[in-house]
């Protein structure tokens, strides 16, 4: 077993042995081993050119990052949180996003950046915010969200690889979670979402740390004989609306687990997607469990009971199979 | 200028299909003419106009299903609307009518395949699925334009339908794949809509059906709702039929066989004079209140070859001649069983008559038609040892059962009605 930030490190390393245009910036990755410990030991191994320290200043080192992806290299930039990405999201529409177009694809940005997201450890609203679904509306950008050790190993490897902006959320909860891991597994596409639980009654839709919630009430439902199918979307764009539909068409309910706030979010862009896609097939109003519309609170209680939990998942499946 | 609107041809009609036009724009109609008929759950009825004129336009087509109360027709007063319907396409007046009025009166000789519309129109309205019958057209010389389909096609989709059932669209679908007729489906889902589940053995759909089928379920429906709504009581009474029997023998002997009466049209008239004295038996409720009929008028419940059931009207059955009575007996009952009823026929009934006499058993208990509040069963004139003056003697007997609703009225009411009826069929001369 290997726990998920292991499995990234992993992935970094491979990286930056195989290829020499790869390299890891931003702040404390270096010295101070990354904000959750993932690079710890890579600046001793790989050196100061190729582990780099960045000031605090978002919109410099991802700019930098962009501009190092244009001109050849293969940069991997991560952000202590998506919180304070909100610093760079300039240069991530008006130039990661819009170069290929804007120069009809005489230019291409590899650059992949990584970064915490999500809620749960008492780290109050200026960290725990869940964006991603912002990033995950710009065309010209892919965006993943691994949720299991295999997958923050693999999909690193894949964003690395990807000719076009790749944009990493990791659950702040995750890394210290342990999985079964091997780091010579066949690469699956990123790109497709996986069934984690397959099920007949209700389809779970999550990504991210919301997975393993899903996954908790999907055992709790299986204990009152409701079978739930758990759909790890995996990538947030492009949605894998096709796996999506397919489920429901399975299960004709379903309920989307989003640790983001419900407004705009992309429960609600997957529920779009089913009320356009999978309207014959639904056989309940498609219920989405997601955080409060507040800043998420310091308190330990009030964070637990702004988030999306696993008894309201449960509950919401529940409504929705009804009391057949 | 008169509308000939969808009728309610029953309690429980809210909307029928236009089986066939029997008029044609420019025909003169008068008062009781059958000028269409319409095809409802129990059956194609042929419905009477109500207003003398001219047909000026038909504003709904065959095989169309529309609301009760939808205009289908317009009639105009005689003189004016030949002339306009006659008028030459350009005259302004005419031009103007048909613009604010709707389509089809201006060709007038009737040479016009529907209503007017150009080819792109005919095409955009087949796009989306709008019969051009019945739209009112705003272009020039009341043509339909192409903003007039548009709109149409809104208006129908924003339509509220009252009786819309809360169905997931999976089961919805599901419904319309199998053919499955959801409407009394009791839905276990969330909210209670009806989910995939809940169409286990749900009835196969009324489209998919047989006329028959269809009728068997109105049938239930209505039996249903007496049953489950009507708190019925019920009179028996034995009849000496006696004295009627010797009279019509003696009566029919001077009758060609055509015109011979039989016991039956005596039970209906006396049933209808029994009426006259008895009011509370003879209405209807609605819901909350009774309304009075403004008549005697008996429906008769005739058996349909193939399990049908129908109870149409026989008309101020207390007035008339009995020949006449029994001549209308026999109409209404050759076209019941060829179902040509008329509209009036199928809603104005206060009361039913329904006889098993000829089938030969001694008695019935019936079940109430509602609205109708009352309902009256005869048995066979049977044969039976009687006593008269303290002899035994053999008599023949009827047993009538009065069934009636006791939210209007009561055993005592309903055995003196009994007690009259009897009364009337011991002075059958006097019927």
């Amino acid at each position: 077993m290997t726990t998920y930030r292991e499995a990234i490190r992993t992935a970094l390393r491979r990286l930056l042995l195989e290829d020499s245009r790869v390299f890891l910036m931003g702040e404390d990755v270096g010295r101070y081993g990354g904000a959750y410990a993932v690079s710890k030991g890579l600046l001793d191994e790989f050196g100061e050119d190729r582990i780099r320290d960045t000031p605090l200043c978002e919109s410099t080192f991802v700019g930098a990052g962009i501009g190092a992806a244009l001109g050849g290299m293969r940069p991997i930039v991560e952000v202590m949180t998506v919180n304070f990405s909100m610093l760079a999201l300039d240069q991530v529409v008006n130039n990661a996003a819009v170069m290929r177009h804007m120069s009809g694809g005489q230019f291409e940005v590899p650059i992949a950046v990584r970064m915490a997201t999500g809620a749960g450890k008492q780290i109050a609203a200026q960290h725990s915010h869940s964006l991603e679904n912002w990033y995950a509306s710009i065309p010209g950008i892919k965006v993943l969200a691994p949720a299991t050790v295999q997958d923050a190993h693999d999909m690193l490897l894949a964003a690395v690889e990807d000719p076009d902006p790749v944009f990493i959320f990791e659950h702040q909860m995750l890394y210290g979670i342990e999985g079964p891991f091997d780091p010579n597994a066949t690469l699956s596409s990123p790109w497709k979402a996986a069934v984690r639980h397959p099920g007949s009654d209700v389809s779970l839709i999550a990504y991210g740390g919301s997975v393993h919630k899903a996954m908790t009430a999907a055992e709790e439902l299986e204990k009152e004989g409701i079978s739930a199918e758990v759909i790890d979307l995996r990538s947030l764009r492009p949605l894998d609306r096709p796996a999506i539909s397919a489920s429901v068409s399975r299960t004709h309910r379903a309920i989307v687990i989003d640790e983001a706030w419900k407004t705009g979010s992309l429960a609600s862009e997957v529920s779009a997607t089913l009320a356009e896609e999978a309207f014959y097939e639904l056989d309940a109003p498609i219920a989405r469990v997601c955080t409060r519309e507040v800043p998420i609170p310091y308190a330990k209680h009030l964070e637990d009971a702004a988030l999306p939990q696993v008894p309201a998942i449960v509950e919401a499946a529940k409504r929705s199979v009804g009391n057949g | 200028m008169a509308e000939f609107v969808m009728p309610s041809l029953g309690a429980d009609m809210t909307a029928g299909t236009l089986g066939r036009w029997l008029v044609t724009v420019g025909d003169r109609v008068s008062q009781g003419d059958i000028i269409a008929e319409v095809e409802t759950d129990k059956g194609t009825i042929e419905v009477e106009v109500f207003t003398g004129g001219v047909i000026e336009a038909l504003l709904v087509g065959e095989g169309e299903k529309v609301p009760v109360g939808t205009a289908l027709a317009e009639i105009g007063e005689a003189g004016t609307a030949l002339e306009s319907a006659s008028a030459p396409v350009s005259a302004p007046a005419s031009a103007s009518a048909s613009r604010s009025r709707g389509i089809m009166t201006l060709g007038g000789s009737g040479d016009l395949d529907g209503p007017m519309a150009t080819p792109a129109v005919r095409r955009r309205a087949h796009e989306l699925d709008v019969p051009l019958q019945g739209l009112s057209g705003t272009g020039e010389h009341g043509r339909i334009t192409r903003e007039d389909v548009e709109q149409a096609a809104v208006a129908e989709v924003q339509a509220p339908s009252g009786d819309r059932v809360r169905i997931s669209p999976y089961a919805r679908r599901l419904a319309r794949q199998r053919q499955i007729d959801f409407t009394d489906v009791q839905g276990t889902g969330p909210e209670g809509a009806i989910a995939a589940r809940d169409l286990e053995g749900a009835p196969a759909k009324a489209s998919a059906e047989s006329p028959k089928k269809r009728m068997q379920r109105a049938i239930a429906a209505a039996m249903t709702r007496a049953n489950d709504e009507i708190p019925h009581y019920y009179v028996e009474h034995a009849i000496d039929m006696g004295t009627a029997l010797e009279w019509l023998r003696e009566k029919n002997q001077s009758l060609s066989v055509n015109e011979r009466l039989v016991s039956g049209v005596l039970f209906l008239r006396a049933v209808a004079r029994a009426l006259r004295k008895h009011p509370l038996l003879n209405a209807t409720w609605q819901g909350r209140e009774v309304i009075q009929g403004d008549g005697s008028h008996v429906g008769l419940a005739v058996s349909l070859r193939g399990g049908g059931l129908v109870a149409p009207a026989l008309r101020d059955a207390d007035q008339g001649s009995l020949s006449e009575l029994m001549a209308r007996m026999t109409d209404l009952v050759s076209r019941a069983r060829a179902g040509a009823m008329r509209s009036s026929e199928m809603t104005s009934a206060t009361i039913t008559l329904t006889s098993l006499g000829e089938r030969g058993v001694e008695s019935v208990t019936p079940i109430i038609f509602p609205p109708q509040v009352a309902i009256v069963g005869f048995g066979a004139i049977l044969t039976r040892p009687w006593v008269v003056d303290d002899q035994i003697v053999a008599r023949p007997i009827v047993r009538v059962t009065l069934g009636a609703d006791h939210r209007v009225s009561n055993g005592h009411q309903g055995a003196r009605f009994l007690v009259a009826l009897d009364r009337f069929l011991q002075e059958p001369d006097k019927l």
